[in-house]
């Protein structure tokens, strides 16, 4: 016995720190792992994290055209959400930006807007602005317009060519306006873009 | 416009396992390399490795403490690394390794018992105060050590060494294949990359036995000892050198869709060109080659073969780094776009993390050093006379 | 039966379904509107489907998907205080517009540089050592694209993002299980569990994994086709925000639906297929350049 005492030990210790690791491993299985059938394990939770979180930016595609809102004729604000010409498949939210804080707020929070927020200012604001004011605000959106609808259509190695695209917008002026316009907007609607 | 093309979560920080991973199959392939040196004369015969037999195991178990330490630190969850033992997934590498590896640290350790518990409870039974406890807990309280209780040690150790150089080998191959088997990396996709890592553990445990052999222990480093560890040393690192270069050769030749970006690699200015040529080729092949083979021709002796040896384990330990540095570092400087190549240059921060982690071991080695005797190499070589 | 979507193995069960279902007179359909990805204990229930014809380069998807999900920029970014739902294009739109126009970014320490999804543009020029590809994606063409001096033969846009595998190597290495398969067959990470030690991003093949330094010192991180939109019946923001159709969601059990209907009928191709991934982002038109 005196003989084998050792290996009675180490065989306990070994035991109690292997049946520790289980226990402590064990402990670290996280609630609900593996519950989910087939094949692969995960944490059951992580699923329904994943699918609540992060809260929506973008809104869906449906919001905007609603009867109440920008759709029917008593809406709110009706505005023009009928696009034609090249612009016909374009979502609003594309142009927009992301409008879920606007359809959930019922349209109390700041619209999803284009322009940059200087140069946002309501109609009512707008018209009672002095006169310079108001080119200095036209000026701005004009401004930013371009640049905002140059961002998809300068010309550019690698569009397509079915995408209409301008080289230089100060060109594009002089060749089809009269050079006293400022802006995109000025010729173009965004919502139909043909002249 | 540029000619290189990253993809954009590549451009800021390619390298996702920098300097300090490459210390992690470095350590793991140490402890076999120690292991193997220490069975040597055990397992296999080798009387002349005789009298470093404690001093492999000693190398092997100085590196078991801190394999982890490399992985952890450069985890970006440390606190969660026991994840990978409760919800581990059999098909990664890398879980599979932790099961593997706290096997294959039990067996080395036990191993490790069975051969010091004489010297441990003779001590323990010596010493008082703090050194006597410490020595009655690394004993197990068992302070009596009966000729018969030895003679089972010495059967045990012997099974547990026979269990464990395979077991070590099937860990450190396991680490290869921790790189070998990512899909999205050309650079590290090869069936040698285990056979590899064995052979650089072998150059490793060699290097160490004569390197803190020589600092510690330098008595056990006989004439005889140190010609054969420099005869295998030779063939270890040409061992290396050669499939290396196999590999590189067929990457070449084959030309798959990835080679020539590869091929940029080791082209002259390539981010890999000093590492591969001057350091693995250069210092860590033909340096140590060259003079261990200088060493045996010429007929050195005593302090001046030592001397050799010496020069040729260190460079045989720059071997075993740059070629982990060429696999580890330089599978991913080659963008998964395999458009283009980053270079890679170590943060001061990874650095000192290196350093200190290199640093472990030796300092494990020297407390091994102190409280067991590495100098008595007889019960390794037989077992004492059973007792009439 | 379509075999494009179905691997070998599944064509075979499925032609042995069909035998079944022919004898006994049943519908062969998929219980509970699910389709069976190739090879995989797991169920695709949709498709994404990339035009590459249509992609005009704007950017609009990526910053899409930075505003929808929140997307770290820099690699040791501070927790974002601001809501997630604050458009995320900082940098204003004339100053993108001044980027296209040539000039250089004017913030160059600004430039994201972690993507869910990015834009990459392929542009065939001619040079006088023949004809040469030249493949950008400056922050991820969420900021514009520069101009190309050389001749230039063709160019394309190819949108990037997770493939959500049908055999992803990031799943098949995690250790910790963190990633994994929904039911549905969308690759998530489980950022509670992920340990941080990178092996899924170097396993994955289409570098769309990146390690997100916000969490602690880090965790795992990439495109989940915008799970908790699709769950809720709304498309990825990617989709909702691109201009052009270029990007398509579908559900794919659905043979109506017009994206699994196209799948259904015209001949899709996936990136790298020879990973053996089998990638569920389908294109259509894809040059071989596209890596």
């Amino acid at each position: 016995m005196k003989h084998i005492r050792h290996l009675l030990v180490v065989a306990v210790v070994g035991l109690v720190v292997a049946a520790a690791a289980v226990v402590v491993l064990y402990a670290l299985v996280p609630a609900g792992f593996g519950a989910h059938p087939p094949g692969w394990v995960y944490r059951a939770d992580s699923l329904k994290e994943h699918a609540d979180a992060p809260p929506l930016a973008y809104a869906a595609e449906e919001s905007c055209a609603q009867k109440s809102c920008h759709g029917g004729e008593n809406a709110v604000t009706r505005l023009n959400t009928t696009l034609r010409g090249g612009h016909k498949d374009i979502g609003c939210q594309a142009c927009h930006g992301p409008a879920q804080s606007h359809v959930a707020s019922d349209g109390a929070k700041d619209s999803p807007v284009i322009w940059k927020p200087e140069t946002r200012v309501g109609a009512a604001e707008y018209d009672k602005l002095p006169k310079e004011e108001q080119q200095k605000i036209d000026d701005a959106r004009a401004a930013f317009h371009v640049g905002f609808c140059m961002g998809c259509h300068r010309e550019l190695a690698g569009k397509p060519a079915s995408l209409p695209q301008i080289a230089s917008f100060e060109k594009h002026r002089k060749q089809n306006g009269d050079g006293s316009e400022a802006g995109c907007t000025s010729c173009h609607s965004a919502h139909k873009p043909a002249m | 416009m540029e000619t290189q093309f990253l993809f954009p979560n590549e451009v800021e920080k390619s390298v996702v396992w920098g300097l300090v991973i490459v210390l992690y199959p470095f350590m793991t392939s140490s402890i076999f390399g120690g292991m193997f040196v220490s069975a040597l004369p055990t397992l296999f015969g080798r009387k002349a490795f005789a009298p470093v037999a404690r001093l492999g195991l000693a190398v092997g178990l100085s590196f078991i403490p801190f394999v982890f330490l490399p992985i952890l630190l450069d985890l970006g969850q440390p606190a969660r690394a026991f994840n990978i033992m409760a919800t581990p997934r059999f098909s990664s590498p890398m879980a599979v390794f932790g099961f593997v590896f706290t096997f294959v640290a039990a067996v080395i350790a036990l191993h490790a018992w069975f051969i010091f518990r004489k010297d441990l409870a003779a001590r323990a039974r010596e010493r008082t105060g703090i050194m006597g406890l410490l020595y009655r807990i690394l004993a197990l309280g068992i302070v009596e050590v009966t000729p018969q209780a030895e003679r089972i040690d010495h059967g045990l150790a012997r099974f547990l060494k026979i269990v464990a150089l395979p077991a070590d080998a099937l860990l450190t191959g396991y680490v290869a294949f921790i790189f070998a088997t990512v899909p999205g990396n050309p650079g590290w996709n090869s069936t040698l990359r285990p056979v590899v890592l064995l052979l650089a553990g072998i150059v490793n445990g060699i290097s160490f036995t004569l390197l803190l052999g020589m600092i510690f222990r330098p008595a056990l480093l006989k004439d005889e000892t140190v010609r054969a560890l420099g005869k295998y040393l030779i063939a270890a690192i040409g061992a290396v050198a050669a499939l290396t270069i196999l590999e590189v050769v067929e990457t070449a030749y084959i030309e798959s869709y990835s080679a020539t970006v590869v091929e940029t690699l080791f082209a002259s200015g390539g981010p890999l060109t000093t590492m591969f040529f001057t350091v693995f080729l250069g210092l860590g092949t033909c340096v140590p080659l060259a003079v261990l083979a200088c060493a045996f021709a010429l007929r050195l002796r005593g302090p001046l073969f030592k001397l050799a040896a010496l020069a040729a384990g260190a460079c045989g330990i720059a071997q075993s780094f740059a070629l982990l540095w060429n696999i580890i570092i330089g599978g991913q400087l080659v963008s998964k776009s395999f458009r283009g190549v980053v270079a890679y240059a170590p943060e001061p921060r990874e650095i000192v993390l290196t350093l200190g982690i290199a640093a472990m071991p030796v300092i494990a080695f020297a407390v091994i050093n102190f409280l067991v005797p590495l100098v008595a190499p007889h019960e390794e070589e037989a077992a004492p006379a059973p007792q009439a | 039966m379509n075999e494009q979507r179905l691997g070998r193995r599944e064509f075979l069960a499925g032609s042995g379904l069909v035998f079944v279902g022919v004898v006994l007179g049943q519908d062969v359909t998929p219980p509970a509107g699910l389709v069976r990805c190739a090879g995989f204990p797991a169920y695709a229930r949709w498709a994404y489907l990339v035009d590459t014809t249509k992609c005009i380069g704007c950017g609009n998807c990526v910053r899409a998907c930075r505003a929808e999900n929140n997307v770290a920029k820099k690699v040791e970014e501070a927790p974002e205080s601001a809501s997630p739902a604050a458009p995320a294009d900082e940098r204003s739109a004339l100053s993108r517009y001044l980027y296209t126009e040539g000039h250089k970014a004017e913030n160059s320490a600004e430039q994201p540089t972690r993507f869910r999804t990015w834009v990459e543009r392929y542009v065939q020029v001619e040079t006088p050592q023949g004809i040469a590809v030249r493949v950008d994606s400056p922050e991820g063409g969420e900021h514009g694209y520069p101009p190309i001096a050389e001749k230039v033969l063709q160019g394309f846009f190819v949108p990037k993002l997770c493939n959500h595998c049908a055999h992803p190597s990031c799943v098949k290495v995690c250790p910790t299980s963190a990633t994994y398969t929904s039911p549905e067959g969308v690759v998530l990470v489980d950022d509670k569990r992920c340990v941080g030690c990178g092996y899924c991003i170097q396993a994955c093949p289409y570098g769309m994994r990146h390690l997100d330094r916000r969490f602690g010192r880090g965790v795992a991180e990439k495109c989940t086709w915008c799970y908790h939109r699709i769950t809720k019946g709304l498309k990825p923001a990617c989709v909702a925000a691109c201009p052009t159709g270029a990007r398509r969601f579908g559900v794919l059990a659905d043979p109506e639906d017009p994206v699994t209907a196209y799948i259904r009928t015209n001949r899709v191709y996936t990136i790298r297929p020879e990973t053996g991934n089998d990638p569920q982002v389908r294109y259509t038109q894809l040059a071989r350049e596209v890596l």
